[in-house]
C-alpha cells in the first residue's frame, strides 16, 4: 500500500461537526494561514463600452486616472458595473485595457481566438479538430502552484444554455481545453460525491497506484544512485496522486444538499455553483474555480422581445441598434449581479483568523471579446477581492497607447482601425498570478510585434494596482 | 512462436537468467529478487519513454495501428475507469470527438533541442496524473487488442478458464511492456495483484485494472536495467535501446529472440539487428521524428504569416474587409499551407534517406520534393511537378470558424530550380519558423544554423535585443539585410551578431513564408558572406544554396549531425569530446550514407556500454 503520512493533516478537516459556519471555524482552526483562492468568470460577447465606462467631470482621456469608488454614491456608478455597488470596496474596475495579442495572432473564430488570448495569455493552435491553446490558461498555472497533495488542483464549471455551451476558459499545459461541468449536481458529486457516497473508481484507480508504487519500492534497492533518485522523483508523485485520490474520499466535509437534477433558469443554475464554490472553498477541496458564463436566455434579462439569441439576435448588433445595445448593457448587469451574489456568499462565510471567505478570495472577472461585435480594442476586466496583493476600490483608466492597430466598426471609425490598442491584457495575467504567489514575469506571450512592426512588451504587471 | 509464447514463465526466467549470467551479473536471490551484489551499480539517471514513445509502445504492445481513427471505439469500461475526454464545445458545434490515441501528454522540456534526452526529463504532478489517465484508458483496451489473449473467445469461457487464460495473457502482456522477462517476485505480485482484481471483479475489470498497473510500473514507463553488469547494460536493455533508438517503440518479437539468444553481444550483432529494422517502416517514422526535433519543423503549424503581407499572393485582399466573416478566410488558406509545409519536410526527410540517395550531401542539397495545391503560391511558377511521380495523401485537420474540420491534402513530387532550393534548410517551414510575420529573420535563421548544425552555443541574447530589432513592417526604406545589419551594429550586439548574422543574410532570397525573391524592397538580394565556424572552418558564400552545398561537406556540420544522432540514440548529452564520438564521425566522413551511420552508432562501443564502456570514458 501507499504510504498514508501525507493523510495526516487531514485529521482537522475529518472531525468537522455538521454545521457551516462552525465546522469550518474548527477545520481551519488547526491551519494558521488562510489559503488564498481564485475565481475566474468568463462572461461571453465583452462590454458595451459607452455605457460600462465611468466618466467623472473633469477627467482627461489621454492621461492614467484613478478614481476612489468608495467614495462614489450608488448612481455614480455605471448600469453595468452598478450590482458591484455594495462590494465596492473590493473592486478594481479596469478601463484601459485591449486583447491585443489576439487582434495580431490569426486563426480560427474571433471568440475561441479570443478565449485563449483572453486566459492562457498566449497564441492560439487551430492547427488540430479542436481549438487549443499554446500553454496553460491563468487558472491551471495558479492551480499547479496552490494545489494540495490530497485535493482537487481546480474545479472548472459552466453556466450555459442547450446551444452555444460549454465555452473553453480553461486549458492544461498541452493547450487541451478542459471540460467544465455544465451541471450543478455532477459537479457536486465531484467535488462531494467521493466522500458523501463511495468513490468505487476511485478505490480501483488507487489500486492501480498502489501497486506501481509498490513495484518501484520493490525495485529501488537494485538501483545505483542516480537511477534510484530519478525514478523516486517520479513515484513520488505517484504517492501524492494516490493520496488525492484517498484524500478525497476521506474527507468529512458538510456539503451543501445535493442540488436539483436541473434548473430551469439559468440564474439558479449560478447560484447553484455558488453554494458549491463556496463550500469547496471552505472545506479547502479546491483553491481554484473556472465559471465560465455562455449564453443567457433573453427573457432572463428582459430582451426576449428583441430576439432570442443574445449572440446572434442582439450581440452583433451593439454598435448598429440602440436598443439592442441597451440589452447588452442589461446582459452585462444582469451577469454583475450573479457575480455581486457570489461575493456576498464568500462574505457571509467566516474564514480563519476572523474574516470572511472573501477576503482570501480573488476573482478576476473578463470575457472573450471587447464587444459583441467581435472587437478586442475595449477590454474591460475587473478585479475583486485580493486584497493581500490590490490596493482595491477604485477604478483606473489609462490611454490607448499601444502601437498595435485594433479593429473597431467603421461607424466608430472611419477605416475601420485604431492606431494603437489599450494596455495588453497579459500584464494583468502577471498581476494575478504574482497576487496568487508565483514568480513570474510574463503569462503567455512575453512580447509581440504590432502590425506596423512595433515591439510590444507583454511582460510584467499591471502598473498602478498596489499604488 | 516468439520468445513470449513458446516457454513456461520460470523456465524462460531460467533461460533469460542465463544468458544474463553470460554477462557476469550475479544471480538473483528467488525470495528478494535482488542481485547479491552488496552496491548496486552507480548508473546514470534512466530514460522515461517520450510521448512520441509512450503512444507508440502502447499501439505495438496492443497490436493496434498507429492511428487512432483505426482503433476500436472506447468501451464502457473505459468510462467506468476513466474520465471521458469530451472536447468543450465551440462556439457553434462541438468538435468531433478526440482520438482515443495517441494520448497528448505535455511536452518534455528536452536537451539540445531533443526529446529523450535524460538530462532534459524531469517528472510533475500533471504529467503524472497524465500518465495515470493514460493507463486506465489505455488499459481498457487490452479487451480490445487482438493480439492480448491466448485464448480465442475469452468472452465466453466458463469462469475457470476465464481466470486461467487471463492471468497467462497478463504475465505475457506484462512481459512484453516491461522488455524482458519477470522476476520471480515480480511474477508474484502480479498474480497477487490479479487475484485482488478478480475478486473485487467483474472479470473483465480485474484484467484491464491490472493492466493498469503494469502500465504504471517503473519496468514499463523507465527503461531501468536492473540486471546490467558493471561493465554492460543485459542483453534486454540492448534490445530496448535499439528499439527506442530506430523505431520509437518497444522491440519487436524478432529484436526480443535476438536478445534472448544473445545475438546483441557484439558490433555484429547489434549491426544486423540495426539493419534489419531500417528496413522496418517504423524507422522511417522515427527518423522522421528525429529530423522535426533536430529542424524544430514540428511546431511550422503554429507559424503566423500576415495575410496584409501575403494575403495577394493566395488571392486575398491585405486587409480584412469586415472582423466577422472575412477574417476567417486567411486562416482557412493558411492552414492547409503550414500542414503541407510540414508534411513536405518529413517527405522530403524520408524520400531522401530511405528512398533517394541516402546521403547527407543529398539531404543538405537536393533540389526535389514536394509540394500540394496549396503551397503551390510559395514555390511560384518554376517548380515543376515530376511527370509519373508519386502522389501522397496526407491528413489535416482544422478549426474554421470554431468548427473542426478533417480534410485531406494531397502532395506531389516536385522538381525546382537548382539555384532556388538546396536540401532541408531551404525547405519553406524551415524558412517560415525563421522569419516574423512580415519579413524575414536572419536572425533566428543564422542562430538555426550555428546551434543546430554547427553545434555552437551563442548564449543568450542580452537585454532587450528583441526590442532592439527592426521594426517587422511592409513600410521600409532600406533593405531587410540592412535594416537587421545596421540594427545589430553596435558593439555590445555586434560581438555575437557578426557571426550570427551572415548564415542568417545567406537565406535573404526567401522571404518570410520560404518564397524566393530576387529582389527586397526593389533591391538586388544580396545573400553573400563568410562564416567563421568554430575550430576556424571559413565558408565564404553567395547565397543559401551555395551556403547549403558548402555546409554539407563541412566538417564541423557533419560533426555535428554525427553528435546529434549519438546523444539522441544515448539519451544523454553528451560532450563533443567523448570518447568513442570520434570514430563515428570519421567513418561518416568516408561513407555518407545516413543510415550506415545509424548502423555504425549501433554497433559502436558507445552505443553499447554508453560513455564509461569506452576506453577513456567517463568512469
Amino acid at each position: 500500500m501507499i504510504s498514508r503520512r501525507h493523510l495526516l493533516h487531514l485529521g482537522g478537516l475529518t472531525a468537522l461537526g455538521a454545521t457551516l459556519p462552525g465546522s469550518t471555524l474548527r477545520a481551519f482552526a488547526q491551519r494558521p494561514t488562510p489559503p488564498r483562492r481564485l475565481i475566474v468568470i468568463s462572461h461571453c460577447h465583452g462590454w458595451p463600452y459607452s455605457a460600462w465606462k465611468m466618466r467623472p467631470t473633469g477627467r482627461s482621456e489621454d492621461e492614467s486616472w484613478a478614481l476612489d469608488l468608495k467614495s462614489l454614491p450608488r448612481d455614480a456608478f455605471s448600469q453595468p458595473l452598478a450590482p458591484l455597488y455594495e462590494h465596492r470596496h473590493r473592486v478594481l474596475a479596469l478601463d484601459g485595457l485591449s486583447l491585443a495579442t489576439a487582434e495580431l495572432d490569426i486563426g480560427g473564430n474571433r471568440h475561441d481566438r479570443g478565449w485563449i488570448h483572453a486566459w492562457t495569455g498566449n497564441n492560439a493552435d487551430f492547427a488540430a479538430r479542436d481549438t487549443r491553446s499554446t500553454s496553460a490558461s491563468l487558472d491551471q498555472l495558479v492551480a499547479a502552484h496552490t494545489a494540495q497533495p490530497d485535493r482537487l488542483p481546480s474545479l472548472e464549471l459552466s453556466v450555459d444554455a442547450a446551444l452555444e455551451a460549454g465555452r473553453p476558459i480553461a486549458y492544461n499545459p498541452s493547450g487541451v481545453r478542459l471540460p467544465a461541468e455544465s451541471t450543478p449536481l455532477k459537479a457536486w458529486e465531484r467535488v462531494f460525491g467521493p466522500a458523501s457516497s463511495g468513490d468505487v473508481v476511485g478505490q480501483r484507480r488507487r489500486r492501480t497506484l498502489d501497486f506501481a508504487y509498490n513495484e518501484y519500492r520493490q525495485l529501488a534497492p537494485r538501483l545505483g544512485p542516480a537511477e534510484r533518485a530519478r525514478l523516486e522523483s517520479h513515484f513520488g508523485l505517484v504517492e501524492r496522486l494516490g493520496h488525492r485520490l484517498e484524500g478525497l474520499a476521506t474527507l468529512a466535509c458538510h456539503a451543501p444538499p445535493r442540488p436539483a437534477a436541473s434548473f430551469e433558469q439559468y440564474d439558479k443554475r449560478f447560484d447553484a455553483f455558488s453554494d458549491i464554490i463556496a463550500t469547496a472553498f471552505s472545506c479547502d477541496i479546491t483553491r481554484v474555480v473556472s465559471l465560465s458564463l455562455g449564453e443567457m436566455p433573453t427573457a432572463e434579462f428582459g430582451a426576449a422581445a428583441i430576439s432570442d439569441k443574445v449572440h446572434k439576435g442582439i450581440a452583433h448588433y451593439i454598435h448598429d441598434d440602440a436598443e439592442k445595445h441597451a440589452a447588452m448593457t442589461d446582459y452585462v448587469q444582469y451577469h454583475g449581479e450573479q457575480v455581486a451574489r457570489l461575493v456576498s456568499t464568500l462574505e457571509a462565510m467566516p474564514d480563519v483568523g476572523g474574516g470572511s471567505m472573501m477576503d482570501n478570495t480573488l476573482i478576476i472577472w473578463g470575457s472573450e471579446l471587447g464587444d459583441g461585435w467581435h472587437g478586442y480594442s475595449r477590454y474591460c476586466p475587473v478585479l475583486i477581492g485580493g486584497s493581500w496583493a490590490f490596493n482595491a476600490g477604485r477604478y483606473l483608466y489609462w490611454p490607448h497607447q499601444t502601437p498595435a492597430e485594433m479593429r473597431v466598426p467603421s461607424q466608430i471609425l472611419t477605416g475601420g482601425s485604431t492606431r494603437v490598442s489599450g494596455l495588453p491584457h497579459q500584464h494583468l495575467l502577471v498581476s494575478v498570478a504574482r497576487a496568487m504567489g508565483l514568480e513570474v514575469d510574463h503569462v503567455g506571450l512575453s512580447h509581440v510585434r504590432g502590425q506596423r512592426g512595433d515591439f510590444i512588451d507583454v511582460s510584467g504587471p499591471l502598473p498602478g494596482l498596489t499604488a | 512462436m516468439s520468445w513470449v509464447t513458446c516457454l513456461p514463465t520460470l523456465g524462460r526466467w531460467v533461460f533469460a537468467f542465463a544468458a544474463v549470467l553470460a554477462f557476469g551479473v550475479g544471480a538473483p536471490n528467488v525470495a528478494t529478487g535482488q542481485t547479491p551484489s552488496a552496491t548496486p551499480p552507480s548508473g546514470s539517471a534512466p530514460l522515461a519513454l517520450t510521448p512520441a514513445e509512450y503512444n507508440n509502445t502502447i499501439a505495438d504492445l496492443l497490436g493496434l495501428p498507429r492511428d487512432g481513427a483505426r482503433w476500436p471505439a472506447r468501451s464502457a469500461l473505459a468510462d467506468a475507469l476513466s474520465p471521458r475526454r469530451t472536447a468543450s464545445k465551440g462556439v457553434f458545434l462541438p468538435p468531433p470527438p478526440p482520438p482515443v490515441w495517441p494520448w497528448r501528454f505535455p511536452a518534455e522540456p528536452g536537451s539540445e533541442g531533443f526529446e529523450g534526452i535524460a538530462q532534459g526529463q524531469s517528472p510533475s504532478s500533471y504529467q503524472v496524473e497524465e500518465l495515470h489517465l493514460a493507463a486506465m484508458h489505455f488499459a481498457s483496451f487490452v479487451l480490445e487488442s487482438p493480439t492480448f489473449f491466448i485464448c480465442t473467445d475469452w468472452a465466453t469461457l466458463p469462469a475457470r478458464q476465464q481466470e486461467s487464460c487471463g492471468w497467462t495473457s497478463l504475465e505475457r502482456f506484462a512481459r512484453r511492456a516491461y522488455r524482458r522477462p519477470l522476476r520471480p517476485d515480480e511474477q508474484e505480485r502480479l498474480a497477487a495483484f490479479w487475484t485482488t482484481n478478480i475478486a473485487a471483479g467483474p472479470i473483465d475489470m480485474a484484467v484491464a485494472l491490472t493492466a493498469a498497473g503494469i502500465l504504471q510500473a517503473p519496468p514499463f514507463h523507465f527503461r531501468v536495467d536492473p540486471d546490467a553488469s558493471a561493465s554492460a547494460p543485459s542483453q534486454w536493455e540492448l534490445a530496448s535501446r535499439l528499439s527506442y533508438f530506430l523505431w520509437d517503440s518497444m522491440p519487436d518479437d524478432a529484436l526480443f529472440e535476438a536478445a534472448e539468444t544473445s545475438q546483441l553481444v557484439d558490433r555484429a550483432g547489434m549491426e544486423r539487428q540495426a539493419r534489419r529494422m531500417l528496413e522496418d517502416p517504423k524507422a522511417r517514422t522515427a527518423i522522421v521524428h528525429f529530423h522535426h526535433q533536430w529542424l524544430g519543423t514540428d511546431k511550422v503549424t503554429l507559424v503566423a504569416p500576415a495575410r496584409r503581407a501575403f494575403g495577394p499572393r493566395f488571392g486575398l485582399t491585405p486587409r480584412v474587409k469586415d472582423a466577422s466573416n472575412d477574417d476567417l478566410k486567411w486562416p482557412a488558406v493558411m492552414g492547409p499551407v503550414r500542414y503541407s509545409m510540414k508534411y513536405e519536410t518529413e517527405l522530403f526527410v524520408e524520400q531522401t534517406i530511405f528512398d533517394g540517395a541516402g546521403t547527407f550531401q543529398a539531404l543538405m542539397t537536393d533540389h526535389r520534393g514536394y509540394m500540394s495545391d496549396a503551397t503551390a503560391p510559395i514555390y511560384g511558377a518554376n517548380a515543376r511537378r515530376i511527370p509519373g511521380g508519386t502522389t501522397v495523401t496526407r491528413p489535416i485537420e482544422l478549426v474554421v470558424a470554431s468548427i473542426g474540420r478533417q480534410q485531406d491534402l494531397t502532395l506531389y513530387q516536385a522538381e525546382f530550380p537548382r539555384s532556388e532550393r538546396a536540401g532541408v534548410l531551404t525547405l519553406p517551414s524551415v524558412l517560415a519558423l525563421g522569419a516574423y510575420a512580415v519579413q524575414p529573420g536572419p536572425i533566428l535563421r543564422g542562430k538555426r544554423v550555428l546551434e543546430r548544425l554547427a553545434c555552437m552555443h551563442l548564449g543568450t541574447p542580452i537585454q532587450g535585443a528583441e526590442a532592439a530589432l527592426p521594426p517587422d513592417t511592409l513600410t521600409v526604406t532600406s533593405t531587410n539585410r540592412e535594416r537587421t545589419a545596421a540594427a545589430t551594429r553596435p558593439a555590445t550586439c555586434n560581438t555575437c551578431h557578426r557571426q550570427i548574422n551572415p548564415p542568417g543574410f545567406a537565406f535573404e532570397h526567401y522571404d518570410a513564408i520560404g518564397a524566393w525573391r530576387a529582389q527586397d524592397n526593389g533591391q538586388p538580394v544580396d545573400a553573400s558572406g563568410t562564416l567563421v565556424l568554430g575550430d576556424g572552418e571559413e565558408i565564404t558564400f553567395t547565397d543559401g544554396v551555395d551556403f547549403a552545398h558548402q555546409l554539407a561537406t563541412s566538417e564541423r556540420v557533419r560533426n555535428c549531425y554525427v553528435l546529434h544522432w549519438t546523444r539522441y540514440a544515448l539519451g544523454d548529452r553528451l560532450a563533443a569530446a567523448t570518447p568513442g564520438l570520434e570514430a563515428l564521425q570519421a567513418g561518416f566522413r568516408n561513407d555518407d550514407s545516413i543510415k550506415t551511420l545509424l548502423v555504425s552508432i549501433a554497433g559502436s562501443a558507445l552505443f553499447r556500454t554508453g560513455p564509461s564502456g569506452v576506453p577513456g570514458g567517463t568512469p
